[in-house]
């Protein structure tokens, strides 16, 4: 056969009766291909952060070891471990969404992926591929620290698996923020540094404020005060909130601040629910004007 | 496919009365333009023309302001809407602007992504990019990082984007600009290869020679209106003047003036243009000498024989397509500056 009869053979039309799915169908394959494509990418960053997590827990092991009284409880031994994990679900979050919008615009990728898929498509895919892999992260570090546990009391409370699903909702909140701060900025490092800036000191600094204000509305609509039910489920009933007194009871400073310490867990549903739609259709509506802009 | 068998059925992507406005300010303004089936559609216009717009349009990237495109489907040309996009759209290849990609990647692992969005068959696509990728001669490369590629070869991979799930249109936004002249050839002569696959081509710049050479038909945008839309050939007969490229050996460097005198006085009455003034001129940039003529073959051949006899030693004397369309070009863009002025 000639070059030319093979090279039509080879280039021959594709019936258009096998192309796959359309509607709903293709809307569903395409976010399928996305999660693939992004988590095939984003893979190495997943083995970092498994690295990092894995630093943490040898970091408190050698805390743990050099202790005169090690922890009675396999309970507290694992809390142990947690001190730093808000923190280090933070940094996760921010490492694995920080680029999920700004980067096409960053990189100019855009121009490519565009006209093949719709960009909520696009966004669900990669939020589910970067969730996914965020998650895991969080689960190995639960898993380092299970295994340890059991090794020194020959047992794994199960309260521990109930504070990583707590952890996982609370991941699922921090994310959709990055998402939309990575919506919002023209670049992946500012993107990062404005995620890390709100979520460690802007929130915080508003909590004090109120706190200051002797306002006793549960702030709710304070991220990162969701953040504490994964350690505080550990005691629950955990105690809701604190009222303090720092100047005495008498005088012109006789002041009561309320101090918020744990959200119900029907409030962290409900809340985390709300507050994590709000910020990724806003990521969404952004993203969509901002390409329409480009 | 040629002019001839155009009719109402091969008309494969209608644009009617297709306006753009982005504020006060119009992108594209009341487009009308048919692309025919198997056909090579240029669109050409200096920088900010309208042409990305209209390509963005096309792939409801952004939407009209007025107007709309229709698109052939199972015979019929159905006007392109949020609801029928995806099945309209499968059918198109789209390259709008510079292609970027993602460094950490390979062609083969991007490519079957485009692929399988565009619902190319899953089962398939392994064999189809590699099909694609070895017939733009990047087979070497399918399963090296995109970070180690040179602008050429992304270039190629992103055109190669546009028709890896094998669709029949392929549209490309400037897809040459900023490669060195071998890509460029490249790429030409790989839209021909998909030309002779049966695909049409829609393709923009604001490089002449880029479009004369590839394209059947052009279309020249400029301020957001179309100036003028027809085959290469009527163009070039409307244009009446072409350029004959000249290389003499050795090149005259030091009598520039002298041998430009002489070459005017002895094809001047040759040319088959009115006017003899300015009929020949040096270009420094190519290092060679231009004569201005009708397009007449028989022209040209006389001017050559000429040229023989009179003892110049011809080392290159060509008709570069471009050269035919130029002047019409620059007249009709010259045009629409003094009208929007005006």
């Amino acid at each position: 056969m000639s070059d030319s009869v093979l090279e039509e053979q080879r280039f021959a039309p594709l019936q258009e009766e096998l192309r796959m799915d359309l509607g709903k169908g293709r809307a569903l394959r395409q976010i399928k291909k996305t999660v693939i494509f992004d988590g095939r990418r984003n893979f190495k960053k997943l083995i970092a952060m498994i690295l990092i997590n894995t630093l943490f827990v040898i970091l408190f092991l050698i805390i743990n070891v050099l202790r005169d009284q090690p922890p009675e409880e396999a309970t507290d031994y694992v809390i142990s471990y947690l001190q730093f994990f808000s923190f280090l679900m933070l940094i996760t979050a921010i490492y694995f969404g920080g680029s999920i919008i700004v980067e096409d615009f960053e990189k100019q990728t855009g121009n490519l992926l565009f006209p093949k898929i719709e960009r909520g498509r696009l966004l669900i895919g990669r939020y589910v591929a970067r969730f996914t892999f965020a998650s895991i992260s969080l689960t190995v570090y639960y898993a380092e620290v299970a295994l340890l546990t059991y090794i020194n009391y020959e047992t794994v409370p199960v309260v521990m698996w109930e504070s990583l699903g707590w952890a996982i909702l609370y991941l699922h909140l921090v994310l959709s923020f990055v998402t939309l701060m990575s919506g919002l900025l023209n670049r992946i490092a500012t993107a990062q540094v404005a995620s890390l800036l709100f979520l460690l000191m802007v929130f915080n600094i508003i909590i004090q404020i109120l706190m200051f204000t002797e306002s006793t509305i549960e702030p709710l609509f304070i991220l990162t005060y969701y953040g504490n039910i994964i350690t505080a489920w550990f005691n629950m009933p955990a105690t809701r909130y604190e009222d303090r007194n720092p100047f005495g009871p008498m005088g012109l400073l006789d002041r009561t601040f309320r101090s918020w310490a744990t959200p119900s867990a029907e409030g962290m549903i409900i809340g985390v629910i709300i507050y994590s739609t709000i910020l990724l259709v806003g990521a969404f509506l952004i993203y969509r004007r901002k390409q329409a802009k480009s | 496919m040629t002019e001839n068998n155009f009719t109402e059925n091969t008309i494969v992507v209608r644009f009617s009365n297709l306006t753009r406005r982005f504020g006060k300010f119009t992108a594209v303004s009341s487009l009308n333009l048919q692309i025919h089936e198997g056909e090579i559609v240029g669109l050409l216009g200096p920088n900010g023309a309208g042409k990305s717009t209209t390509m963005k349009m096309m792939a409801y990237l952004i939407r009209p302001t007025e107007g709309d495109i229709f698109i052939r489907h199972n015979g019929t040309l159905e006007r392109l809407t949020n609801t029928n996009k995806d099945y309209l759209l499968d059918r198109f290849g789209f390259l709008i602007e510079n292609p970027a990609f993602y460094d950490n990647v390979t062609p083969r692992q991007i490519l079957s992504y485009f692929a399988e969005l565009r619902g190319y068959p899953s089962k398939l696509t392994h064999k189809r990019v590699e099909d694609v990728v070895t017939m733009m001669g990047l087979s070497e490369w399918i399963d090296k990082k995109i970070s180690t590629f040179s602008k050429g070869m992304r270039q190629k991979i992103g055109i190669l984007s546009t028709i890896v799930h094998d669709p029949q249109i392929v549209v490309l936004d400037e897809p040459s600009t900023g490669l060195d002249p071998k890509a460029q050839v490249e790429i030409r002569e790989f839209l021909l290869k998909l030309k002779k696959m049966g695909k049409t081509i829609f393709i923009s710049s604001h490089l002449l020679y880029e479009i004369s050479e590839v394209a059947d038909t052009v279309a020249i945008l400029n301020h957001g209106q179309l100036i003028a839309c027809d085959t290469v050939e009527t163009l070039e007969a409307k244009a009446k003047k072409s350029i004959i490229q000249l290389e003499l050996f050795p090149n005259p460097n030091g009598q520039l003036q002298e041998v430009t005198t002489h070459l005017t006085q002895l094809v001047s009455p040759l040319t088959g243009l009115e006017s003899q003034k300015n009929q020949v001129r040096y270009n420094g940039n190519t290092r060679a000498f231009e004569i201005l003529f009708d397009g007449n073959p028989e022209h040209q051949v006389q001017i050559l024989k000429t040229l023989t006899t009179n003892n110049f030693n011809v080392s290159d004397f060509s008709v570069p397509r471009a050269g035919l369309l130029e002047d019409l070009y620059l007249n009709l863009i010259q045009k629409g500056e003094n009208d929007q002025n005006e």
